[in-house]
């Protein structure tokens, strides 16, 4: 710094103009901060005057940043603001993963894929997927990463990411069944995304399901258990443990709309081979979703048996079943309210005394 | 081993101290994937503010070192203990940068200059605020 000082005073008793004088003090080895401060206060240049002086690459540095994030970059991701609030009652790993994970798989993909549903507005989502690192738990520490797994963000065509999960992947990094998932691959690009300061770990309430309007689904996590995402069918995935693959920590219910939300007439309505009950009393405020065990088990049975346990020949007792007689025998009922779109005129929008 | 977000930044410990006294600590980290980044850090009542002036990002490298900054100093951020990072791009000079900021959630504003670059006074700049979540850190 005294080098610096000493240098700019010799080269500016030489009667040296600004531009002459910030190149002469380049080549003398006066740092960039140097110059630009010493410029600012010497001559009374503004900041960016100073800087364009100081650092002549400066501009074309910028505009070479500004070209390349906006050649990869189709626009930033975010969290809906009305889906901000219900993340404080998920698990604090999940909103930990979005932190730590999300934004490092949307900034540099290994594979992107669009038609994330079949019909509706997420026919052009997006899905997001990359193998990490590590991953976090609850405290938001690292972890090691789950072998054999990918993370994958989700995001609605409006830049809006709904859901986020670890899920089996093949050798080279791709989801497993990307073909029955996905409706096809998508360019690679980037996106970067910002997390609102509002998203913040909160209190889980292992009792409060939530329904994503981006995403047109209902999380609900009964265990706060570091989890990886099984998709059983086009209208339902499960959550299951990381540490063990027996335990099923939450459910995610799929397509919503078409599925649950025609109901809210008195209707009590089973969706179809979840096990999913649905339940609106006539003038309810809220939508129910009752764990119930009300259809037949088989098809999960057997999705979950070849998939999650290939090697396990004692499959008894069923997780799910088991998880799910749990839930009723202590009488947990998540509950949801309707949402705006879907409330009759004589019904407000009101969360329920669970929420 | 050091702390996260601490060996990127080229902080010793007495620039880890001046930092967690409340004091401004100029950086110049170079090279970071062959680019260079040059600006300030201070820290106060939990915000870590990273103020940039002057990125150096060859061809090819420039997400990568914006990527590379922005989990450096949400790692910093943590180790100090801060819930949240305050992002300034200060005296940006290229219109397209300006245009392009703006989408990524940064707000054109006037901020005070740095000590370490002077004087008083304000500066155009482009500034976001990003929780970085983990409560109870270190």
């Amino acid at each position: 710094m005294m080098r610096d000082a000493t240098t700019w005073a010799k080269l500016k008793a030489g009667g040296a103009t600004a531009a002459q004088l910030a190149a002469r003090s380049a080549d003398e080895g006066v740092d960039l901060f140097t110059r630009v401060r010493l410029l600012r206060s010497t001559y009374g240049l503004s900041l960016a005057e100073a800087k364009r002086l100081a650092a002549p690459d400066s501009d074309e540095s910028e505009g070479r940043l500004a070209a390349e994030i906006a050649s990869h970059d189709d626009g930033g991701l975010t969290i809906a603001d009305e889906e901000v609030e219900a993340l404080k009652h998920y698990p604090p790993y999940v909103v930990h993963a979005l932190r730590n994970c999300a934004g490092r798989v949307t900034a540099d993909p290994e594979f992107v894929y669009t038609g994330i549903r079949r019909d509706g507005l997420l026919r052009d989502g997006f899905a997001f997927c990359r193998r990490l690192d590590f991953s976090v738990d609850n405290h938001g520490e690292k972890t090691p990463p789950p072998k054999g797994m990918t993370f994958v963000v989700y995001a609605a065509a409006s830049g809006h990411v709904f859901d986020w999960d670890w899920v089996r992947a093949d050798k080279a990094g791709a989801p497993l069944d990307a073909e029955k998932r996905f409706a096809g691959p998508a360019p690679k690009k980037c996106r970067i995304l910002s997390v609102p300061p509002a998203v913040t770990v909160g209190r889980f309430k292992p009792r409060c399901a939530s329904y994503s309007k981006v995403g047109d689904c209902i999380f609900a996590y009964v265990s706060n258990e570091p989890s990886y995402a099984q998709r059983i069918d086009d209208d339902l995935t499960v959550f299951v443990s990381l540490r063990r693959d027996t335990t099923l920590t939450g459910l995610k219910l799929k397509n919503v709309e078409r599925n649950i939300l025609a109901v809210t007439q008195g209707d009590v309505k089973a969706v179809e081979n979840t096990g999913v009950e649905v339940r609106a009393a006539k003038g309810a405020k809220t939508i129910t979703i009752g764990l119930r065990v009300l259809v037949d088990y088989s098809r999960v049975k057997q999705e979950m048996r070849s998939r999650l346990l290939p090697d396990l020949t004692d499959f008894e007792p069923d997780p799910y079943l088991r998880v799910l007689r749990a839930l009723e025998r202590r009488k947990l009922d998540p509950a949801i309210p309707i949402p705006e779109a879907f409330v009759l005129d004589h019904i407000q929008r009101e969360r329920s005394a669970e929420g | 081993m050091s702390e996260p977000g601490v060996a990127f930044f080229g902080l010793d410990r007495a620039a880890l101290a001046r930092l967690r006294e409340g004091r401004e600590v100029q950086f110049e980290v170079s090279p970071v994937l062959d680019g260079t980044l040059l600006g300030a850090l201070s820290y106060a009542q939990k915000t870590l503010t990273c103020i940039v002036l002057y990125v150096r990002a060859p061809e090819g490298t420039g997400l990568s070192v914006f990527r590379a900054l922005e989990f450096e100093s949400a790692s910093l951020a943590r180790t100090l203990g801060g819930t949240s990072l305050r992002y300034i791009a200060l005296a940006v000079i290229n219109d397209a940068l300006g245009r392009i900021l703006p989408k990524k959630g940064f707000e054109s504003t006037e901020t005070p200059i740095p000590d370490v670059l002077g004087d008083k006074g304000n500066e155009a700049a482009f500034v976001k605020t990003v929780s970085v979540g983990k409560e109870g850190a270190k």
